[in-house]
């Protein structure tokens, strides 16, 4: 994983090298690097559930969640579309990775029992849901690699910043 | 037939000659006698985090929930140089190394196990001089969080299950576990390598175990290494209807492994406990044969 630092005059020289090495054989240059690191692979097979299980969960808002409850349940929707056509793109299975798991800001089953019996609990399941993946997309846009993910976990960031900015908003009103 | 009624007489013999050995010469042999090839590890829980070094490098908060055991700066982004760059709670301290298993629930409460728990190091082959030390910066994944109840069961990881005061072999948690006792898991990793790949895709197929009838590592994957054998005692008893693993049921259970020991302690960890034939404490020491020494000093480190 160690690499020197190249200097300018090292980086022209060995241009000048990679150059002269092309012009000498009809080899190809190497393939570009793959398309989705596992980061990116990753963040998608991770953002599809956390999305998706949080559905059923802003079905369950109390009255004065509700309008935000639905705002948040349509931009989930639309970060779905672009999560699944990106999977498909990777190449990656539908499956559900995270399937039965416990972590944080992934709505379970037994949250959602819990959100049924006391839906007033869903201000604080929704905050660590946009919490932690306002997370994951920081950690897509430092580790990512795929333009298009980074691109999808940009708008996914910004989107949790004004989500959890109206969320506060809403529970100090 | 034939073959069994000539080997009486030697057998007879041997028996013979037995019992006319010396109380010394018994004794003496006694000590030759290899019953274990070990030595431990004793490492205690640091944290409990969503994070996966191995799965999920770089991706903070992109997995189950994780309790982590040993080197204390264990995050998502931890590579070989930052384990070593960090502390440990294990008690042989130049055993930087990262060890994490899904985090144990009683309903909504985190189970740790407390205390110093047992990572074994053994030999997984029979012929256990020939094991050789970790390379650095080897990591993999042990059992398979995907499995099924009889996966698990015919894992060739699996020793006997989920224990509770009597209950063995159970292939999920156990019902019901007496009041007090500890719920216990050991379960083997896999102990040869190929020789050439610190980790792979699926972060396991650069490993492999030896063959169950021969206990030879399979020609893919020549090179033998310590066998982990990681032992926890979670403390939860009572009606266990309510336990449950972070990755699922009990036979979700698996777990992790990133070597950043100090080469030369390990080294000699392995050299005189496992490939010497001994059971040792995390110094490298067996108790019941004294006269061998010790691997490391007072302070369980080499001596420098």
């Amino acid at each position: 994983m160690s690499s020197t630092q190249a200097t300018p005059e090292r980086t022209r020289r060995g241009g000048l090298l990679a150059l002269l090495l092309l012009a000498a054989c009809s080899t190809p240059t190497p393939p570009p690097p793959p398309a989705f690191n596992p980061t990116d692979t990753a963040w998608l097979q991770l953002m599809i559930p956390m999305n998706e299980q949080a559905l059923p969960a802003l079905d369950l808002a109390p009255p004065e969640l509700a309008g935000f409850a639905a705002a948040v349940k349509e931009s989930h929707q639309r970060e779905l579309v672009h999560l699944r056509r990106l999977r498909a793109e990777a190449g990656l299975p539908d499956t559900n990775l995270h399937a039965g798991h416990q972590m944080p800001g992934l709505v379970t089953e037994a949250d959602l029992a819990a959100l049924r019996l006391s839906p007033s609990g869903l201000a604080g399941e929704l905050r660590e849901h946009l919490d932690q993946s306002a997370l994951v997309a920081r950690g897509e846009l430092d580790a990512g690699a795929n333009q298009a993910v980074k691109d999808l976990a940009a708008a996914v960031s910004s989107a949790r910043t004004a989500q959890l900015a109206e969320l506060s908003r809403l529970e100090s009103a | 037939m034939s073959r069994k009624r000539l080997l009486l007489p030697a057998v007879l013999a041997a028996v013979l000659t037995m019992t006319t050995l010396s109380a010394a010469d018994r004794a003496a042999q006694a000590d030759e006698l290899v019953t274990h090839h070990e030595f431990q590890a004793n490492c205690s829980v640091t944290t409990h985090r969503p994070d996966d070094p191995i799965v999920y490098p770089g991706l903070p908060g992109a997995s189950h929930m994780h309790t982590f055991l040993g080197n204390d700066s264990t995050n998502a982004g931890s590579t070989n140089d930052s384990l070593k760059a960090g502390a440990t709670n294990c008690k042989t301290p130049d055993d930087k190394s990262a060890y994490w298993f899904p985090t144990l629930y009683n309903g909504d409460a985190v189970v740790a196990p407390s205390g110093p728990q047992v990572i074994y190091y053994k030999s997984g082959i029979l012929a256990y001089q020939q094991v050789r030390s970790f390379p650095a910066g080897l990591r993999f994944v042990v059992g398979d969080q995907a499995a099924t109840r009889e996966q698990f069961q015919r894992a060739p990881g699996a020793v006997e299950g989920w224990e509770c005061g009597d209950s063995f072999h159970n292939w999920d948690f156990p019902a019901w576990c007496p009041p007090g006792s500890q719920l216990n898991i050991r379960y083997q990793a896999p102990s040869c390598w190929n020789g050439r790949d610190l980790d792979s895709v699926d972060h396991k197929s650069h490993m492999a175990y030896p063959d169950r009838a021969t206990l030879v590592c399979p020609p893919s994957h020549p090179v033998a290494v310590p066998m982990l054998e990681f032992k926890m005692a979670f403390p939860v008893s009572g009606d266990m209807s309510r336990v449950r693993l972070s990755s699922g049921r009990g036979y979700s259970w698996h777990y992790d492994f990133m070597n950043a020991w100090d080469g030369p302690t390990l080294q000699a960890l392995v050299s005189h406990c496992v490939n010497g034939g001994l059971q040792c404490d995390p110094r490298g020491f067996d108790q019941y044969k004294p006269n061998r020494g010790a691997a490391l000093g007072p302070d369980y480190r080499l001596p420098r």
